[in-house]
């Protein structure tokens, strides 16, 4: 792509775009109207972005290698609904065992992926059914709420500190963690490895199996996580939860330059994305654009956007 | 006859293994796959082995064999098109009101279905040039034109479904040949995907997509018109998205955005379950069909049997994962991710 030449260095024009179109964004909506930098929407704006995120960290290290999770808004139905069940009866102990209930969904695709050997976007694409009716059978296909008794086990999650909640927080230090998994551990190299070339990395001998199914371990961590957030804000679940976030949080992850045939991208790029879709889908709101324009301008700017982040001078075939 | 003996005795000489079950069933487990089906539903279900029931499942699964067979020639370029619903959305509302409605006064008859399939084209060509000259994945400009696609057509009537009137129209999905056995739709259905397969096997535009789909270096390098190809296959899949929005309409008797809805998870299911590789390159276009068929015939089975619809979608799901296992050809596809 195009390069700016300066006299000791030269900055890539592509990495500079996400970072722009965000701030673009953002001056663009707040000129139109005042209300959009008010306190209330700014942190109505970082529930949004905190969701697509941390459900999109997962889905980063799976598109990095290559693969795809199409489970996640299934998951994201059976996590929350077991999450609210499981509140309702043991209050505290829910946290931890949604989380582990999680990595095991995670893993299960991960499994899957590498005995059976069949690509990711069928194993996940049959799992997402599996998942799916696990939801409706749990849930009896009906929402669930959140019984008032155990109120003061969710409520903390969303107290507001200025326009920041404790589920902010816990955004930022898996951006820190995952930011650290991504560029100073051997899992994180593997990862980058496997996605430029998976058939190098095997014949350097190594362990492509274990990340794949670490990756996909992580995708159902954080999809967890995301649940407990989406949880701690609606106060309570139904098997429609999930469908709607599922290309949402994928469109996340590519909007921010994570390429979908892998290597190139991070969790940098998904936290980029996230601000970006949740500042088009309120911003779109708030300076009062017709509701039934805003699928198609959403639309376009998800091309729009692709088409500006991609660095596609590492990508030779796309596909 | 000489590669199947030596399939025999290989079959005998290994061991039981993946590659053994992989190597008798090579290129046919789609129809074991499917005969296996319907004799175990046949046993099961004392309905299911019936004309009606017959004239039922060919009926169901016409929409979905057009709209697979579409997608499983994008598939076989190594692509994806996520646009089918709403492409297909759109056309229906604009095929329903482009013939008696009550919601205007038009009434171009047989005239509208052309103007869907050339709706559809245009919006598969739009596909087609933004994937290929703006260098975007297929994945996220179809989902994007998609989005699109169903902005428009939620925007044209206000998300208020578009009721017909037109008797012609609503007469193709009614109309039986063979003394009222076989659909028309199926008819229809049938015909296009024996069309795209006669355009797979025996034009240069259907080898092109092949070698593409195998290799897309190597293809380029031979000097075949890359960006050519998939602008027209998207365009050809586009077209059959569009009719396939019109005779969902023609069924249901109301152009309505909530038509195709479900439509996006079968068409990719379907080629799938027929043994067509996501990757591209390999599998055949009737491999469509008979994914579409038995997708159709296992849900109509699995009513037939009383089996609590809250599990159907893990059923589904399931037997995706343990189809694509058992026929998948991993050494043709090398790397999989």
């Amino acid at each position: 792509m195009k390069k700016i030449q300066f006299k000791n260095s030269t900055i890539d024009l592509t990495k500079l775009l996400p970072p722009v179109a965000v701030m673009t964004l953002f001056t663009v909506f707040s000129l139109r109207n005042p209300q959009f930098l008010s306190l209330y929407n700014i942190g109505n704006i970082l529930d949004f972005a905190n969701t697509y995120f941390i459900a999109g960290i997962g889905l980063t290290f799976v598109i990095l290698l290559g693969s795809i999770d199409l489970s996640i808004g299934a998951m994201i139905s059976l996590d929350t609904i077991l999450f609210i069940i499981m509140i309702n009866a043991i209050g505290f102990w829910a946290y931890p065992i949604i989380i582990v209930i999680g990595i095991v969904l995670g893993l299960f695709n991960g499994v899957v992926l590498v005995r059976l050997k069949i690509p990711s976007f069928i194993v996940t694409l049959g799992s997402s059914g599996i998942f799916m009716s696990l939801a409706l059978i749990f849930s009896g296909a009906g929402p669930i709420g959140l019984v008032p008794k155990q109120l003061h086990t969710l409520s903390f999650l969303t107290d507001r500190i200025g326009p920041f909640t404790v589920n902010h927080l816990l955004g930022m230090i898996l951006f820190i963690v995952f930011q650290l998994v991504q560029n100073k551990t051997f899992f994180g190299k593997t990862v980058y490895a496997a996605g430029n070339s998976e058939v190098t990395t095997k014949l350097s001998g190594l362990p492509i199996l274990r990340t794949k199914v670490i990756s996909f371990a992580i995708s159902g961590l954080c999809t967890a996580l995301a649940s407990i957030i989406i949880v701690s804000i609606m106060l309570s679940a139904a098997p429609s939860t999930g469908p709607p976030y599922m290309l949402l949080i994928i469109a996340t992850v590519v909007v921010g330059g994570t390429a979908l045939s892998g290597g190139i991208g991070g969790v940098y790029n998904t936290l980029l994305g996230s601000f970006l879709i949740s500042i088009l889908g309120n911003g779109m709101n708030v300076i009062g654009i017709d509701i039934y324009y805003q699928q198609i301008i959403h639309g376009a700017i998800i091309i729009a956007a692709v088409s500006l982040t991609l660095d596609r001078s590492k990508i030779k075939i796309v596909k | 006859m000489v590669k199947m003996k030596q399939n025999i005795y290989n079959f005998f000489l290994m061991k039981y293994s993946r590659e053994k079950i992989a190597l008798l069933i090579s290129g046919k487990a789609s129809f074991i796959a499917l005969f296996s089906l319907i004799i175990i539903f046949s046993f099961l279900a004392d309905k299911f082995f019936s004309l009606s029931n017959l004239t039922n499942i060919l009926d169901l699964s016409a929409i979905l064999l057009l709209t697979s067979t579409a997608m499983t020639f994008i598939l076989m370029l190594g692509s994806i098109d996520l646009s089918v619903e709403g492409i297909a959305g759109l056309t229906g509302v604009v095929g329903a009101l482009m013939v008696k409605n009550f919601s205007n006064s038009n009434d171009y008859g047989l005239l509208s279905i052309i103007i869907c399939i050339l709706l559809g084209a245009i919006f598969g060509l739009l596909n087609g040039i933004i994937f290929t000259k703006l260098k975007i994945p297929s994945f996220m400009t179809t989902l994007g034109l998609g989005a699109v696609a169903s902005g428009v057509c939620i925007l044209s009537t206000r998300g208020y479904p578009v009721i017909i009137t037109d008797q012609t129209i609503r007469g193709l999905a009614h109309i039986k040949l063979l003394g009222g056995v076989i659909p028309l739709l199926f008819v229809i259905a049938i015909t296009i995907n024996l069309l795209i397969w006669f355009v797979s096997e025996r034009t240069i535009l259907g080898r092109h997509v092949i070698a593409i789909g195998g290799d897309e270096a190597i293809a380029k390098d031979l000097g075949i018109k890359i960006n050519l190809v998939k602008i027209m296959v998207f365009a050809i899949s586009g077209a059959i998205f569009g009719l396939a929005g019109m005779l969902l309409v023609a069924k249901l008797g109301a152009g309505d955005i909530r038509n195709p809805y479900g439509l996006l998870f079968d068409s990719i299911a379907a080629p799938l379950i027929g043994g067509i590789a996501i990757t591209g390159g390999i599998g055949k276009i009737p491999h469509a069909a008979i994914g579409a068929i038995t997708l159709t015939i296992l849900r109509n089975g699995m009513v037939l049997l009383g089996i609590n619809p809250y599990i159907q979608q893990s059923v589904v799901g399931t037997i995706i994962i343990l189809t694509v296992a058992i026929t998948i050809e991993r050494k043709k596809i090398g790397v999989i991710k």
